[in-house]
């Protein structure tokens, strides 16, 4: 076709479509444009850049001065003008300076005198010329005098004297050399020396007046400079046309304002699951920009966005005159050449008004907690630790979504969902934690656990510490092991069951073989529940039966978690074929345990049984001749058999109660008979006070105990630490046994029962025991007042006893999974389908079987007895009751659950959610929020449950899992065809205890309460079990506590381990105080108000009590209080604070309080009351312990109400506070006392006694070492050693210079008195002084202090040090420790002994205290000496010692010549020293006075 | 997920959805009405307008209509490996058999409502939405309807070209003139298609956004595993087949087939016109190994396989607990079982030696029978080499409808069974 010819399509309508569809591409590209610059972290970087303004802003105008301030800034502006004035004025006057000078010194050249600045300059590099040269010199002069020290020595080392000659003459020809430099130096040295002193002469004047000005100019910025500042930053965030061009779009390609941030760790890589770690990008901080900002916190962004019109008008005018200011400003110092570092017209001309919702606010303000965390200065700095390894999420995206955050609840979500379009997003295995979970990370790191509690009692991750205890209490690692070290490396907390026989009971050698390998340590951790080797004393079957059936029925808030009738394991629930079976199980459970344990009180158990027959059997086979044993063969054998006759050494036969009781030695009690009808009524009510004062109550509580009775006030005792003992008449009912008999034997020794429990004895004799034991049996379990509704039905029928058949249709299902069992044999055993039809297992087929196979007890016709024992045994294994109870048949069985040590990275693909979704859908009422009180009820029967958990259910997360698994375990089981045996074993816990009912709870409210605190409860230990995730994180971020940290993070362990703290109160309250202008008013007011109480008190700089500790940041104080209250109406009317929301703490440490203009401190000692306004209290935590002491004050005031007038002193019969009980005892001491705590103070006086625990060696270390190291890092300045430390008052040395030094001190009156005794003394020598030298001697000394002891009579008065040779004589007789000691002992003194025994002297009054003899031992001299100066500043109460010793008040200088201070020295030194201080016949002649001379 | 209720937004796009069809529709009625001069046909396009407009509005309305559970759990059952392969392949043949009738546009056009209306129904059960919607499969969604399109234009353009040329007239194609100017119809063309290439692309890229999958892990393979899509052919293979084959002979097998193409065709006719009865046997082969050993297999891998390469039907929730019986037994098995002995206990050649007669007969009998028989005239025309070269690739492509056909019949898993040398066909 030639080209003229048409073209194939209409080339019209090809331009057509070829415009359109240029066109289209162009708005495809502008809308790509336009795609990228609106990609949504653009925008919200776009947004921060007013935010900031707005920010800085306010914060500039909150600081714009005041017209007071404006007063002074003028005032220092004029100061400065002045001095600027007076510089310039001394500028001028240089020359005739300088004229002046030229004029006296006519030598000098006049060419400079009309220039005054060439001369300066002209001297200053004559200076600096001489000043190198002077340099040059001294180098030389350096070197050259080494090269003589040389020389010296190679003469002085030559032997041949030729050559020692030749070094002698190059030696003194440096030497010549050196002094002519020297020479030359010192030239050099004065020339410098003349042009400074002209420069002075010159420049003097004006020097001063640049310092003036300089001094100015400060003073005017200290005034200024937060202002100018902030000014500074809001000018340089504000957008300038610069960057509204840079951030074009297109442009914003190039050089962008914004532009994502990121934190790169190599350190910190992430695990892609079998990858090469991959390094971890954190780009959070491209949308969160102020989150290590301090001053975006939410109030300051919250108020930035609820900015009002009046508000912006205040501001907008407060801009203005802002803007005035600093151009003027500006103006002037640009006039003086000076700079004000940055354009005021920057500065916004409008104030920044601007819309925040609320994501907004939390996206862009600081992180809440920078103290701790992202913060440069805190422990995880955020260029270490990024974000993810806390929060986790993908932190490489930069987008909402794809960073995969999570909402806490339902109502996020939907706000999420609407502002960022959130999606739930199943790519990402580690979604960001949601708040409710975001503490599990810390466990990544912090493997003790307890090492996130701070300052004592301050739990930095409550919600995690929390659930780390729950899962301890209620032991979860019986069954599900978690592993603290993973192919040797430790990755997390290590929760395992201890091993058996545990490690206390082993003798040091098989101690050390157990601990031997460090990659694998032994578990530490004791089974939750009693013992069941000796059930069948304490109980019977049918209680047994009913409990087990329904825990919580009997005992609403029992540990003991419902294996049966539980949601898709109910009756109703089950397939026809298993209906009948729960029952036959509880039966066969229940019944083989009292066998079992029948056998074991009978030395006839299956596991002593077997190792007897295994030890017969291989002593038999040692003894074997033929065929000869080969040594292999003997050691083997030797070794089974040693370990072997271990096993039945530590299970050794039981002597039952029936037969025998016996006391806290073991010595052999009997039991005592039960009271007479008459008596009935009082022994009940001693047996009550017992209970109620013998700290039973620290663990326990009792219905019984609630309401008064004559002589027995109500004790409301709320503790869980151990069980409810309301019902335990019930519930102690051996069959035939007497029920006393077994309680009275558990009060005296619970040991007996239960070698492992961790109730201490409690030193009571078996007439106490047995009213308590009385009194609780009194206690009938029917007439207690319910807490709670569930509990009233406890007592129903029994559980049904199963049929044969039924038990022998359950005995099938485990005999077809016995070794060698095949359905034919089963089907022989047990019948095809009737029981009756069932042959024998025969005893030969039995004899083949191993020897402690169960099935061998099946042997005979099947009887019921049998059945159960077999169905019970194989039940206890599938159920892994053993996990919490020493069960006797199961002494080295294996946990049964999955290990958790790495459950909070499982795969949500191999958790098996089964239909647990469908059946929340159908048994329950899904509710949208918890926090929505009305909508949270049953509706229909069917129990709240909340949505978000529902929904991670159903989107199969893991937290959805665990929470549906923690809530109805066996809701797995739904709709699922399964045999009994695969049936879900998990038991239903119930893992919070009973919250106080108020009087005014409805049922309804009640329940909600109840409920709630199970929901928290329950998230708490999914907190925990969320966290162990087993990562292995670098060493570097592993927090490995060392040293004094390390023992009190394990202290700690111990101490929950045996609730020291439920009597004792351990760390006081911690209050992190924001420090305003108002709250440091009130503080001040505080001050003033214990002013009262500061004189004669003593300031220890080097002592928490006394000077309190720089504040933690300028605005941040933190306050250790204990008790905290409201204060009264007066206190507040004295205050004028009466509307104000206040509290009231003791100090339980001093408390640094400095003045308004920061320019002098004071101290408010402990012991003090500081107010506190509630608003500015950032942060507190609760005292630690003391809940039993707390709450017996009133009971012992009601009760003993003539001694004990005031709370103080009641509380000082109870147990007492161990704040700074490392700081007051010995070690070794308290390590003996732990271990067998003896009285220390009387008996009489004090409501109870330390128990004794059943506690380790390590663990008494492991509280010793805890003591003293908390009052060592919290008390530093005292300068504690631990563990060891001496004691110096038990040196001699120290005793010579004390006694020298008071006898050099001491005033007339003493001095006298101790003259004449030393006079006596001297003559009483004189008389048995036999030879004639020393007798003269001795004459000539009395004649010399004769003299001196006239001299000092006469004296008005005497300084020290005079008559040195008398009082020298005077320190041979040991006055300090004669003086102290009387001090002491003195009746007269009314010191000590009012209170305290001291040997056989008799307390005058009660006695109170402790009896000093046990004072050498146990404190230690430094805080005795402190305790002596105030021991109101050492105790969390007002204790009943009084201050004895108040500053100047001088007292019992008759007995001890010294001030106040001194005197409680010697009287600590004394008792630092006593048994051989006591022993100085001086001492022994007081001593024998105050006994009255017995 | 189970009986969800239909989101506004989705409402909303099949709303939309309806309201395109429906103007579809209404085009279509304006043709017959203005151009095509049927009035009849125009109501009834204005009705089927009509239905889809009824459905826009309900969805607008947010009326919530969804599929009934029914009619879901009736496809579900009904669609399986076995029967949608079989029906595509029956399809097939009928589409060629009767593609007079089946390519007449009003019932290609009736086809193509019928399969919007059963799609937009389809689309309010969330599980098939999912599937459907993930940004990886938009295409085969596209793959489906746009081969559907170029088939049809194919054999529409076939069934009138050979209707002309049954009356002695020249096919369309010849009609116009056989050379155009490069410059504007060429360059010019191309250059246009490229702009609107690049925007549609741009507006895909913005519009559906590329999916972001988990991070690879050694520890944890994605389930399902898919295959690129253009390669879910092979993978389908692979239930069928040992890897050797499936993925490694086969693939060779294809791409040494189509290579070869140019020179087994012997037949001169049908270049430069579309034509069915020209080149029956190629167009038939080539379609058949194209479309439905091919694109079905894709389309089936894509929408239908999901967790552990299990079979789903359209509606159903891909269950990764899901579990289907596999029973497949080897021949040799059966063999052995039948004569009452363990194949387990014999020597593998003893036990595989019925698989390799089977094998051996269908690779070195057959050809010959073919030429003896059936095939005859290919023989007579294409000589021995190349015949037979034919034939052997017409039986690899054979094999794999043969193996479907044989495990869903016989349960049969394996022919030859070696596992001593992991051979096994």
């Amino acid at each position: 076709m030639a080209a003229t010819d048409k073209n194939y399509r209409n080339q019209r309508i090809l331009d057509i479509v070829f415009a359109l569809s240029c066109v289209l591409m162009f708005l495809s590209i502008l809308w790509m444009l336009y795609d990228d610059y609106s990609r949504p972290f653009k925008n919200v970087q776009r947004k921060f850049r007013d935010v900031e303004t707005g920010v800085f802003e306010n914060a500039m105008l909150d600081r714009f001065p005041d017209d007071s301030q404006m007063e002074q800034i003028k005032e220092a502006e004029q100061a400065v003008v002045d001095a600027q004035a007076s510089v310039k004025k001394e500028k001028e006057d240089l020359k005739d300076h300088l004229n002046q000078f030229l004029d006296d010194h006519p030598q000098e050249s006049k060419e400079y005198a009309a220039n005054p600045a060439r001369w300066i300059k002209a001297r200053q590099t004559a200076k600096t010329n001489l000043q190198t040269k002077y340099q040059d010199i001294k180098s030389k002069i350096d070197s050259k005098s080494s090269f003589y020290n040389e020389e010296m020595e190679k003469a002085g080392a030559e032997k041949d004297e030729r050559l020692r000659d030749l070094h002698v003459k190059r030696a003194e020809k440096l030497a010549n050399e050196i002094n002519v430099l020297t020479n030359d130096l010192n030239r050099t040295r004065t020339e410098i020396d003349v042009i400074v002193s002209d420069l002075a002469t010159v420049q003097g004047g004006l020097n001063k007046a640049e310092e003036q000005l300089s001094k100015a100019e400060d003073s005017l910025k200290k005034l200024t400079s937060e202002f100018d500042r902030l000014a500074k930053a809001t000018a340089q965030k504000t957008w300038k046309t610069g960057d509204w061009i840079r951030a074009l779009p297109i442009l914003d390609g190039f050089a962008s304002p914004v532009k994502p941030n990121q934190i790169t760790l190599k350190a910190l890589p992430i695990d892609y699951g079998g990858f090469a770690d991959v390094t971890r990008f954190d780009r959070c901080t491209t949308c969160h920009l102020a989150i290590d900002r301090g001053n975006f916190d939410k109030a300051s962004l919250r108020r930035l966005a609820d900015l009002d019109s009046a508000a912006v008008g205040d501001l907008q005018s407060k801009l203005d005159k802002a803007r005035k200011f600093l151009i003027e400003r500006h103006k002037r110092l640009e006039a003086r050449g000076e700079d004000l570092g940055f354009d005021p017209n920057d500065l916004p001309k409008k104030i920044t008004t601007l819309k925040l919702s609320k994501g907004e606010v939390t996206q862009y303000c600081a992180h809440p907690r920078l103290d701790v965390f992202v913060d440069p200065n805190s422990k995880h700095p955020m260029e270490k630790f990024g974000c993810t390894v806390c929060h986790a999420g993908q932190g490489s995206a930069t987008d909402f979504t794809l960073a995969v955050h999570t909402p806490a609840d339902m109502k996020q979500k939907e706000e999420w969902q609407k502002e960022h379009a959130w999606a739930p997003t199943h790519d990402w295995e580690f979604p960001m934690h949601s708040s409710r979970f975001v503490e599990a990370s810390c466990l990544k790191c912090h493997h003790q656990v307890t090492d996130l509690i701070t300052h004592g009692s301050k739990e930095e991750a409550p919600k995690l510490l929390k659930g780390y205890n729950l899962v301890k209490e209620n032991g979860c690692f019986g069954c599900h092991e978690i592993a603290g070290i993973k192919s040797g490396r430790e990755v997390g907390p290590d929760l395992r069951l201890e091993p058996n026989p545990p490690l206390d009971l082993l003798t040091p050698e098989e101690r050390t073989k157990a601990l031997s390998d460090p990659t694998t340590p032994p578990g530490t951790l004791r089974k939750v529940g009693p013992s069941l080797y000796r059930i069948s004393e304490k109980t019977n079957e049918k209680w047994a039966r009913s409990w087990l059936n329904n825990p919580r029925g009997f005992r609403a808030d029992t540990k003991m978690p419902h294996f049966y009738n539980l949601d898709a394991g109910n009756k109703d629930a089950l397939p026809k074929d298993q209906q009948d079976l729960p029952e036959a199980e509880v039966h066969s459970i229940i019944s083989y345990l009292f066998d079992a344990s029948k056998d074991y009180l009978d030395g006839k158990d299956d596991y002593r049984r077997l190792n007897l027959d295994k030890q017969k059997k291989l002593e038999e086979e040692l003894k074997r001749q033929e065929p000869p044993l080969l040594d292999v063969e003997r050691k083997k054998l030797e070794k089974d058999l040693a370990d072997v006759k271990d096993r039945i050494k530590y299970a050794p036969v039981p002597t039952p109660i029936a037969k025998e009781m016996v006391d806290e030695f073991g010595k052999p009690v009997d039991l005592p008979a039960p009271p007479k009808a008459e008596e009935q009524a009082k022994h009940l009510t001693h047996g009550r006070q017992l209970f109620s004062e013998k700290g039973c109550l620290a663990c326990h509580s009792h219905q019984g105990t609630l309401k008064a009775a004559p002589d027995a006030p109500a004790v409301n005792g709320q503790q869980t630490f151990a069980p409810n003992l309301s019902r335990i008449a019930a519930k102690i009912a051996p069959e035939g046994k007497d029920k006393r008999r077994w309680l009275v034997q558990w009060i005296l020794n619970p040991n007996v029962h239960s070698p492992r429990t961790r109730m201490p004895i409690t030193h009571m004799n078996a007439e106490d025991a047995s009213a308590i034991a009385d009194w609780l049996l009194s206690q009938s379990p029917e007439g207690q007042a319910v807490r709670f509704s569930e509990v009233e039905n406890w007592n129903t029928a029994d559980v049904p006893d199963p049929s044969l058949q039924t038990l022998a249709n359950l005995a099938k299902i485990h005999l077809l999974k016995a070794p060698g069992f095949t359905q034919v044999d089963v089907d022989e055993v047990l019948g095809t389908a009737d029981v009756s039809q069932a042959k024998v297992v025969s005893a030969d087929r039995a004899k083949y079987m191993p020897a402690d196979a169960d099935e061998r007890k099946l042997e005979g016709p099947p009887d019921a007895k049998k059945l159960k024992w077999y169905i019970g045994k194989k039940s206890i294994a599938r159920l892994g009751c053993y996990a919490c109870h020493n069960v006797p048949g199961f002494e080295t069985a294996k946990p049964i659950g999955t290990a958790l040590n790495d459950w909070g990275a499982k795969d949500p693909n191999r958790l098996a959610f089964e239909e647990a979704d469908v059946w929340v859908k159908e048994h329950n009422n899904i509710v949208n929020d918890r926090s929505d009180a009305k909508a949270w009820k049953a509706k229909d029967g069917k129990q709240p449950y909340e949505e978000y958990f529902y929904q991670a259910l159903e989107h199969h997360q893991r937290d959805g899992f665990l929470h549906q698994k923690l809530v109805a375990p066996r809701s797995y089981d739904y709709h699922r065809l399964r045999t009994w045996d695969d049936r879900l074993r998990m038991p239903q816990f119930r893992f919070s205890h009973l919250p106080k009912r108020e009087d005014d709870d409805s049922d309804e409210d009640y329940q909600a309460r109840i409920d709630k605190e199970e929901d928290e409860a329950r998230e708490a230990v999914m907190t925990f079990v969320l966290g162990l995730v087993a990562e292995p994180v670098p060493l570097a971020y592993v927090n490995e506590p060392k040293g004094d940290r390390l023992h009190e993070v394990k202290g700690r362990q111990v101490i929950d381990k045996y609730n020291c703290a439920g009597c004792h109160q351990l760390s006081p309250a911690v209050i992190d105080y924001k420090i305003t202008k108002d709250s440091n008013d009130l503080l001040e007011k505080s001050l003033k108000r214990a002013k009262g109480n500061l004189g004669g008190d003593y300031h220890f700089l080097d002592h928490n009590a006394w000077t309190g500790q720089p504040y933690l940041e300028k605005d941040r104080a933190r306050v250790f209080g204990v008790n905290p209250r409201d204060p009264t109406d007066d206190e507040k009317r004295n205050l004028e604070l009466e509307d104000v929301e206040l509290k009231k703490f003791r100090l339980a440490r001093a408390l640094r309080i400095n003045s308004d203009n920061g320019q002098s401190s004071a101290d408010l000692p402990a012991g003090e009351d500081v107010f506190l306004l509630e608003k500015n209290i950032l942060s507190q935590s609760a005292t630690h312990g003391g809940t039993f002491a707390n709450l017996l004050v009133d009971y012992q005031r009601k009760r003993n109400g003539a001694r004990l007038t005031d709370d103080d002193t009641a509380r000082s019969t109870l147990p007492p506070p161990l704040e700074r009980e490392g700081e007051r005892v010995q070690p070794l001491w308290l390590y003996g006392f732990l271990k067998n705590p003896t009285p220390i103070r009387p008996e009489k006086w004090m409501a109870l006694r330390m128990p004794k625990f059943n506690m380790s060696d390590d663990e008494a270390m492991t509280l010793v070492n805890f003591f003293a190291s908390v009052d060592r890092l919290e008390n530093p300045g005292v300068g504690l050693t631990a563990p060891y430390l001496t004691i110096e008052q038990r040196d001699d040395k120290y005793w010579n210079a004390q006694d020298r030094k008071y006898a050099f001190e001491m005033g007339k009156a003493k001095l006298i008195e101790w003259g004449k005794t030393s006079l006596e003394s001297l003559k009483e020598q004189l008389k048995t002084a036999d030879d004639a030298q020393k007798r003269a001697d001795l004459e000539k000394k009395i004649k010399l202090l004769e003299d001196a002891l006239a001299k000092v009579e006469k004296a008005e008065s005497v300084k020290n040090n005079e008559f040195p040779d008398l009082r020298g004589q005077i320190a041979e007789e040991h006055p300090y420790q004669v003086d102290g000691y009387r001090m002491l002992v003195k009746p007269k003194t009314k010191l000590c002994l009012e209170c305290h025994q001291i040997g056989k002297v008799e307390v005058k009054g009660d006695a109170k205290g402790p009896p000093l003899d046990l004072t050498p031992d146990r404190l230690r001299p430094e805080w005795t000496r402190y305790w002596f100066a105030n021991p109101n500043r050492l105790f969390t109460y007002k204790t009943i010692m009084p201050a004895n010793f108040a500053n100047g008040a001088n007292n019992y200088r008759d007995e001890f010549d010294a001030p106040s201070l001194e005197q409680l020295t010697a009287l600590r030194d004394v008792l630092m020293n006593l048994p051989k201080v006591a022993d100085l016949p001086a001492n022994r002649k007081t001593y024998e006075a105050a006994v009255g001379g017995k | 997920m189970y009986g969800e209720s239909l989101a506004k937004s989705t409402q909303d796009g099949l709303g939309v959805y309806y309201l395109m069809v429906a103007l579809l529709n209404l085009g279509f009625t304006a043709y017959y009405f203005r151009s095509a001069k049927k009035p009849v046909d125009a109501i009834v396009w204005t009705a089927v307008a009509g239905l889809f407009l009824i459905h826009a509005f309900a969805n607008f309305l947010h009326l919530g209509w969804t599929l009934s559970e029914g009619i879901r759990d009736w496809v579900d059952w009904a669609v399986k490996a076995e029967s949608f392969f079989s029906a595509a392949a029956l399809g097939f043949i009928a589409l060629l058999a009767f593609r007079r009738y089946l390519t007449l546009p009003a019932v290609a056009w009736a086809v193509t409502n019928v399969a919007l209306l059963c799609a937009g129904w389809a689309m309010t059960n969330a599980n098939f939405r999912e599937v459907v919607t993930k940004p990886d499969n938009v295409p085969i969604v596209l793959l489906v309807f746009s081969v559907g399109f170029f088939t049809w234009l194919a054999l529409r353009r076939g069934v009138i070209n050979d209707d002309r040329m049954a009356k002695g007239e020249p096919p369309l194609e010849k009609l116009e003139d056989d050379k155009v100017l490069v410059w504007p119809d060429l360059v010019y063309t191309e250059l246009i298609c490229m702009i609107i290439c690049t925007f549609l692309l741009i507006v895909w890229a913005i519009v559906l956004k590329a999916p972001l999958e988990p991070p690879a892990t050694t520890a944890k393979a994605p389930n399902p595993s898919k295959a690129p899509w253009y390669f879910l052919g092979l993978q389908e293979m692979l239930v069928y087949y040992d890897p050797w084959l499936a993925g490694v002979v086969f693939p060779l097998m294809i791409i040494g087939g189509l290579v070869c193409i140019p020179y087994m065709d012997y037949n001169q006719k049908g270049n430069g016109y579309f034509t069915f009865v020209q080149r029956k046997f190629a167009l038939s082969t080539f379609m058949f190994g194209f479309v439905v050993l091919w694109v079905v297999l894709i389309v089936l891998g894509t929408f239908l396989r999901g967790p552990n390469w299990n079979f789903f039907g359209p509606f159903e929730y891909w269950d990764t607990h899901k579990v289907l019986e596999l029973t497949n037994v080897n021949l040799s098995q059966m063999f052995w079982r039948a004569l009452g002995d363990d194949a387990a206990t014999i020597h593998w050649f003893k036990r595989e030696l019925p698989g390799i007669i089977v094998i051996v007969a269908y690779l070195a009998l057959l050809p010959p029978l073919l030429a003896k028989t059936v095939m005859r005239p290919f023989f007579i025309r294409m000589g021995f080499l190349r015949f037979f070269t034919l034939v052997t690739f017409l039986q690899f492509m054979a094999a794999l409808p043969i193996k479907m056909l044989l495990r869903w019949t016989l349960n049969l898993k394996y022919i030859v069974f070696i596992s001593e040398y992991f051979f096994n066909i």
